[in-house]
């Protein structure tokens, strides 16, 4: 695959993947900016009110109404983070022309109620809509508030918050009820002119449409104007040795353990590739934990790593029952200890770079997959291909996933404790 | 057999091994994806055994599942997937267990793995011990899991007899009845040749999934056995269920009990009708949604479906809701509004293109062409069927399914409200 690019502006780029593999189109026009704690609920809450309705289209009715009548195009907003970055992501997906029954023109269309919904909001007086805002707020408070509703996440969440509590890691990227609370349509316009004006704009877009008419469409729906191109950098934190035990209670069956680590490694290093491979070994359905915490000992149904690249973060959750902590953290310690010792098997390190290896090609069977392999490292200011990963984790060796396994420190070890055991 | 639909550009060639019916779908994208299912769910908990009435526990069709993992020799088979770069993994529903693995290289011996490891049970005592614990896990984690007790809450509200309502993987006191003996009269009795169905998408030639087929089984017992299945009223049991949970907003589903479908063509169009319909009448553009969404009454939490399965078919319409009791009412006076004064064509139209591009949606990954072809091919119908059925809808014959199957005196609720403190 080919990747096309064109600066469209100072600040604003346009990159095209180019495939008629799907029946359907994908872009994603993303704006970055730093995740703070006093404007991460603010953009969260724009991308709500925006994605309601815009002038031409004042009710949420009417704007559904329109987007159906062009087999059901999804145009949307919604916040995603990256390490300690916050992405506002506006985003158009639809069917491809050549497969509508009435011969519609939808990724036109399309195209411009995602420039009606960017550009052209609903405002009265100049600012945001009250009901509106207050009605969004309704729903976002919600939405932040339910997170206790997935206690696995819940528990990820709040480990995040023990290890990370004053890094811009933790600030949680959907809001934060309180600062949801003053709110108001006159402030969500503000944040709404200084994003538009000043956050770096990457477009990006799956599909079988040349460049050329991309432009086109972008140049008349999405008049972004020139802004500095910045790349807003998150800290990789190396750990202090030190292991915080911290315990919350949950009105809950399960006990949830989350064990946070600091790699002290991010996409930018040289180790990530091992250490993407050292996670691997621990992690995939014949890994250490899986075989050993799992199948050996039957402490938990599920126990797995989770690695953020970007903060260079590795957390091993499991559900457990409530007693069984120490035996699970030691459990699970001892297998972070093989790997440091380097007790990896041929077999183990084998199935780790094929396993590697098949997820670097399965990018390309999915648009969103495609977008955030290059959306993550263009915020980063890293430029590689799947491919080109793919060569480097093949030359890893076992003493590579040793040395990047030493560098895993333990940070804190989370419990959301539920009730009793089995013997109940 | 090829069949092919020009319209949207795909086939499938059907072919069949000792009574085993292959499905083999192309499709241009790295990953190649295999899913063999067999018919036998969470709901099949009594049937003929050598002539004789056997009941099992509820949850026997999942723990078989995990433990058909399991080599003769004690290892894993996860293992050797992991080694040829495969991933695999496998459920257990209603009426069906599915295995499946998905790759990029090494897809043949994948394949062959796939096929060994449902056709050759191994289990011992000790395993089975071992596999229990897991399950208690796996048991408790669905327990804090609110939209779980949502759903099975609801089923057990509208169902007297079904064993629609066993949740797959079975009570802690269910399982401990689980011996070795019960699993592998299960697997005697299902794992049969014309009682399963394998589906394989991806770049992959139908001469190379015969050749691995033929090889690796080299005879499957035929024979389906006789499941025994009370006999359901129409209808609900009880139109409450509640529960309490540490949760934020109410979580609600509301059920409307649909008369059964048979299988075959009546359960494509009924399905391509009622998704037409909640489109119509609780889709996003609907009055009924807006009015709502206007009032606080919902949020982006909010969807509605329509599902078939063993001799129950039903409506759910589900979400989160501060006041659930008022979308419920609401939503009874929406069904009855509409049996006044159903849809207009153009809502009709905009409907089908709606259902017509999720439909067309599934074309995209191997994943879930595999799996969305075996669902309709277990229903007795064709996944390639169904975008024209969407397309081709008929006005009239929607309204009437509406008239007929949406009833207010056919309706369960089922909530759970956050506990207080």
């Amino acid at each position: 695959m080919i990747l096309q690019s064109r600066v469209l502006g100072e600040g604003v780029k346009l990159t095209v993947l180019p495939t008629d593999k799907f029946k359907s189109n994908l872009m994603i026009v993303e704006l970055r900016c730093p995740l703070r704690q006093e404007t991460a609920t603010h953009y969260s809450l724009l991308t709500n009110v925006l994605s309601r309705c815009c002038r031409e289209y004042p009710t949420l009715r009417s704007f559904n109404i329109a987007l159906e009548e062009m087999y059901a195009a999804d145009v949307d907003s919604y916040v995603s983070k990256t390490g300690e970055v916050q992405r506002v992501r506006f985003k158009l997906s639809c069917i491809e022309n050549a497969y509508t029954y009435d011969k519609s023109d939808v990724l036109a269309g399309a195209m411009r109620l995602l420039g009606a919904m960017i550009f052209d909001p609903l405002l009265e007086e100049g600012v945001f809509p009250d009901y509106v805002v207050e009605s969004e707020k309704k729903n976002l408070k919600e939405e932040i508030q339910s997170i206790i509703d997935d206690k696995g996440r819940f528990a990820i969440t709040r480990c995040i918050r023990a290890m990370c509590g004053d890094e811009p890691y933790s600030v949680a990227v959907g809001g934060d009820e309180k600062v949801l609370e003053g709110i108001t349509g006159a402030d969500l316009k503000k944040s709404y002119d200084y994003l538009l004006k000043t956050a770096p704009v990457d477009i990006y877009f799956v599909g079988n449409t040349s460049i050329d008419t991309l432009k086109d469409y972008c140049e008349k729906y999405l008049p972004f104007a020139p802004r500095p191109y910045e790349l807003y950098q998150t800290e990789v934190k190396e750990g202090n040795g030190e292991v915080k035990r911290v315990t919350e209670d949950a009105d809950a069956v399960q006990s949830r353990l989350c064990m946070g680590y600091r790699t002290g490694i991010n996409l930018h290093s040289e180790e990530y590739p091992a250490l993407l491979l050292a996670c691997d070994i621990l992690g995939s359905p014949s890994g250490k934990l899986f075989m050993n915490v799992r199948e050996k000992m039957g402490l938990c149904y599920y126990c797995s790593p989770l690695l953020d690249g970007v903060k260079g973060l590795l957390i091993i959750s499991a559900g457990i029952n409530a007693e069984d902590r120490e035996k699970a953290e030691r459990a699970i310690e001892a297998q972070v200890e093989e790997l440091k010792k380097g007790n990896i098997s041929e077999s183990e390190l084998k199935a780790a770079k094929i396993s590697a290896a098949t997820a670097y090609k399965e990018i390309y069977d999915s648009s969103g997959a495609m977008i955030n392999w290059y959306a993550t490292r263009v915020g980063m200011g890293i430029s590689i291909t799947p491919e080109e990963m793919a060569a480097r984790i093949d030359a890893v060796t076992v003493e590579d996933i040793t040395a990047v396994s030493r560098r895993l420190t333990a940070d804190t070890f989370f419990m959301l404790k539920g009730e009793g055991g089995d013997e109940e | 057999m090829i069949k092919t639909n020009k319209e949207i550009g795909e086939q499938y060639t059907k072919f069949n091994i000792h009574g085993l019916d292959i499905y083999v779908i192309p499709k241009k994208l790295s990953t190649a994806y295999a899913v063999l299912g067999v018919d036998f769910g969470s709901s099949d908990t009594e049937f003929l055994c050598d002539g004789k009435r056997l009941a099992v526990p509820a949850g026997i069709a999942h723990f078989l599942e995990h433990k058909m993992f399991e080599n003769e020799d004690g290892t894993d088979a996860f293992e050797q997937f992991s080694i040829l770069g495969a991933n695999a993994n496998a459920f257990t529903a209603a009426s069906k267990t599915c295995y499946m693995f998905s790759c990029t290289e090494n897809f043949e011996e994948s394949l062959a793995l796939l096929l060994k490891v449902v056709t050759r049970p191994h289990f011992t005592d000790d395993s089975v011990e071992k596999e229990r614990l897991i399950i208690n896990k796996e048991i408790r984690m669905y327990m804090d899991d609110p939209y779980w007790k949502m759903y099975f809450g609801l089923l057990d509200a509208m169902y007297h007899n079904s064993t629609i309502r066993t949740d797959p993987a079975g009570t802690e006191e269910s399982i401990a009845d689980i011996t070795p003996e019960l699993l592998y009269n299960c697997h005697r009795m299902f794992y049969k040749g014309d009682n399963m169905a394998l589906c394989v998408c991806g770049e992959v030639e139908t001469e190379t999934v015969e050749r691995i087929a033929r090889s690796v089984l080299e005879d499957l017992p035929l024979g389906v056995a006789e499941r025994i299945q009370e006999e359901e009223p129409e209808c609900v049991r009880t139109d409450r269920a509640e529960a309490y949970m540490d949760i934020a907003v109410p979580l609600f589903a509301v059920g409307i009990k649909c008369p059964d479908i048979e299988m075959g063509k009546e359960r494509i169009i009924a399905g391509a009708e009622h998704e037409i319909i909640l489109q119509m009448v609780f889709g996003k553009s609907g009055r009924f949604y807006n009015d709502c969404y206007e009032t606080g009454l919902l949020g982006d939490r909010f969807s509605a479906g329509f599902s078939s399965e063993r001799g129950t078919s039903f409506v759910m319409i589900s979400g989160s809701s501060p006041k659930p009791e008022e979308v419920y009412r609401l939503a009874m006076e929406e069904i009855e509004l509409c049996r006044r004064d159903f849809c207009s064509r153009a809502e009709f139209e905009r409907a089908k293109k709606v259902c017509y591009s999720t439909a067309l949606d599934v074309y995209n990954s191997t994943e879930e062409i595999a799996n969305a072809f075996l669902g309709f091919v277990f229903d007795g119908c064709d996944l390639l069927d169904y975008t024209s059925m969407l397309r081709n809808a008929d006005y009239e014959s929607v309204k009437n399914r509406f008239m007929r199957d949406y009833r207010t005196d056919r309706t369960a609720f089922s909530v759970v409200y956050p506990k207080e403190d």
